[in-house]
């Protein structure tokens, strides 16, 4: 499973530039090849929003999370998940963006 | 002779990158250069909002060492603020704990996890064309 960090639950939303203050994940199956949206329920958090949001993820079985940045805190988490991390470059700012997306 | 200087221990890559003021007139010449290091002083202080001695372990120095790192990191940042000076991120004296790969198609950084299932692949675009993402392009 891939998880994207993202704005909104379009097809076109913005790819968030911090991991726990997103507002919604993109989820791929790779399995089922069926792309989803989930709520980020750690967003409103004050602290360890980053970490909710990690453990959340790997409860879900995400193997790979895309994001713009990650913290110390979430990448102590997915190290030790073995949950790899995909920094994307700031030419990349929105969904359609990706390639593997438009290929779906 | 003074002791040559440790270097910093980074947990996570950054892209080099520059900040330029938009002046009415011309263009910014003047330029500041902040180092990974300082970057990331101000990184785990200010926006992971960590403590000196937490922040301190990460970049494997003792705790007065990263008070002059970032002390210098913010003297830098004012000076770019109040004289209207380019900030770039570049250089240091730094090394990533881990192995971290760089797309050549879209510039994507990217781990591996369990390195015995690497496929040499980027996990966004799929391109085959990756290399090992090293502090030079820091």
């Amino acid at each position: 499973m891939i998880a994207i960090t993202v704005s909104e639950n379009k097809k076109n939303a913005k790819i968030e530039s911090c991991f726990g203050k997103s507002e919604y994940f993109f989820i791929i199956d790779i399995h089922t090849k069926e792309p989803y949206f989930i709520k980020n329920s750690a967003k409103g958090l004050l602290k360890n929003s980053g970490k909710e949001a990690a453990s959340f993820l790997i409860k879900k079985g995400v193997k790979t999370v895309i994001s713009a940045n990650f913290g110390v805190p979430v990448k102590e988490i997915f190290d030790k998940h073995k949950v790899q991390m995909v920094i994307i470059s700031s030419k990349i700012k929105n969904l359609n963006d990706i390639k593997r997306i438009k290929n779906k | 002779m003074s002791r040559p200087v440790k270097p910093r221990k980074l947990l996570l890559p950054h892209k080099a990158i520059s900040f330029v003021p938009k002046k009415e007139e011309g263009v910014c010449e003047e330029s500041i250069t902040l180092l990974s290091e300082e970057y990331e002083a101000i990184k785990l202080l200010d926006y992971e909002n960590m403590t000196h001695l937490q922040a301190a372990k990460i970049l494997n120095v003792s705790r007065p060492t990263l008070t002059r790192i970032y002390q210098r990191a913010r003297n830098k940042i004012a000076e770019s603020l109040v004289e209207i000076k380019t900030l770039k991120l570049e250089g240091g004296n730094s090394y990533m704990i881990e192995n971290w790969y760089n797309c050549n198609v879209c510039d994507t950084i990217f781990n591996i996890p369990d390195s015995g299932v690497f496929n040499k692949c980027c996990p966004l675009c799929l391109s085959k064309s990756v290399n090992l993402f090293s502090n030079n392009s820091i």
